[in-house]
């Protein structure tokens, strides 16, 4: 008996949904909270693989399409190209065509003979001697140079080249060493 | 190493009215500045000592110094190197 | 203003100790100005496949984690090169071995105020 009731129950309930659903938009205390829409969306996310949500949950830090994985492969492709001490390249003489050679110092001296007929040559004033000096008179009056000055200049550069000279390069460290290696 | 050679140009810089002390290899290459001696000026002052050698060119290179209203510089060259020793002016005696 | 830079370069061929030719040119070697002191040039220090190693040794050079490279000087026996980097153009001087190297060096800011209108030739590319 217990159990026709339920059943009678749910039909019941079936009824008043449909009938809920039949009425005009506006939401009552027995309209379905999630819209028919939201429903489908509920299901295709859970259609969705374990991978494909990562993929949708960080959809703006991921190459979904296979073009931007390409681009941004050659961009680290390139990224390292230009980071690599490339002392191989050295090797490489880059010769240019004769004909190129030619025809680009041709250009050079017609254009720099253009510029020189269209840029006005400025005069160039020159500077008088002890122009720039306020008071000449005071500068060649002062005493003359000691000889102690002039011997104790000598003897300083005398020891100095003797310590240069005696500068040996003692090595310590390892000839060859890991460069920006990680 | 080059202990040596930072000890005299340290020793000269204690001096009295030393502001500036400059060594110069022969190809214009500064081997050590202090005080306000710039390696810039390396080349110039290289240059000046051996266009002054010049001269006599059997002789010694001779000492040139340099004077501005308040600074004089003193070039020597020995060997290879050339040195600069700038100096604040003493006041001149009249 | 041209004749000035002409000006400008000759006279540190006269002014620079041991000094034998300045040749300005393109990344690929190709020169602008060249100017020597007797008229002649250095076959090695002047050839274009040798100007233009210099572009690709300051490019790789730059990758060294030290900065974008400035000069390259090269010592031979008997012959001192130095070239600057400044793109698009490279300055190349040729000395003696003595050359005074230090001094070339010194005049990199200077340069930069005389090299102006052969860079302009160079972008109307």
């Amino acid at each position: 008996m217990d159990l026709v009731r339920t059943v009678v129950d749910a039909v019941i309930a079936c009824f008043n949904c449909r009938e809920n659903d039949s009425r005009s938009g506006e939401p009552t205390e027995r309209s379905a909270l999630l819209q028919h829409n939201a429903d489908q969306r509920i299901l295709q996310v859970r259609r969705i693989s374990e991978n494909q949500r990562v993929e949708v949950e960080y959809a703006n830090s991921f190459p979904t399409r296979e073009k931007d994985e390409q681009s941004e492969l050659v961009k680290i492709v390139q990224e390292t190209n230009s980071n690599i001490i490339d002392v191989a390249a050295l090797d490489t003489h880059h010769m240019l065509e004769q004909s190129e050679y030619n025809c680009r110092v041709k250009t050079y001296t017609q254009r720099l003979a253009q510029q020189w007929n269209t840029i006005p040559t400025t005069e160039t004033n020159y500077n008088g001697l002890l122009k720039d000096v306020a008071n000449p008179e005071q500068l060649l009056t002062t005493n003359p140079p000691t000889s102690d000055d002039v011997i104790s200049a000598r003897e300083f550069i005398k020891d100095i080249a003797q310590a240069i000279n005696d500068i040996k390069i003692d090595n310590h460290e390892d000839l060859v060493v890991p460069f920006q290696v990680t | 190493m080059e202990a040596k050679m930072d000890s005299i140009l340290d020793a000269m810089m204690q001096r009295d009215q030393v502001t500036g002390v400059l060594i110069a290899d022969n190809q214009g290459l500064s081997c050590g500045t202090r005080g306000m001696a710039h390696s810039q000026a390396s080349g110039l002052i290289t240059e000046i000592s051996h266009q002054a050698a010049k001269i006599h060119p059997n002789l010694d290179a001779p000492v040139v110094i340099l004077e501005s209203e308040n600074t004089s510089v003193t070039i020597s060259k020995y060997g290879p190197h050339t040195g600069a020793i700038y100096k604040k002016k003493s006041p001149s005696k009249k | 203003m041209s004749d000035e830079v002409k000006k400008f370069f000759s006279s540190l061929l006269q002014k620079i100790n041991g000094l034998k030719a300045i040749i300005i040119s393109d990344r690929d070697g190709v020169p602008i100005l060249k100017l020597s002191l007797d008229g002649k040039f250095p076959e090695l220090g002047t050839k274009q496949q040798f100007l233009a190693t210099f572009t690709i040794a300051t490019d790789q050079s730059s990758k060294m984690l030290l900065g974008q490279n400035k000069s390259i000087i090269l010592m031979y026996k008997s012959t001192t090169v130095v070239q600057l980097n400044k793109s698009p153009l490279i300055i190349t001087f040729v000395g003696t071995e003595n050359c005074n190297t230090g001094h070339i060096l010194s005049l990199d800011n200077e340069i930069d105020k005389y090299i102006g209108e052969y860079k302009v030739i160079l972008d109307r590319d």
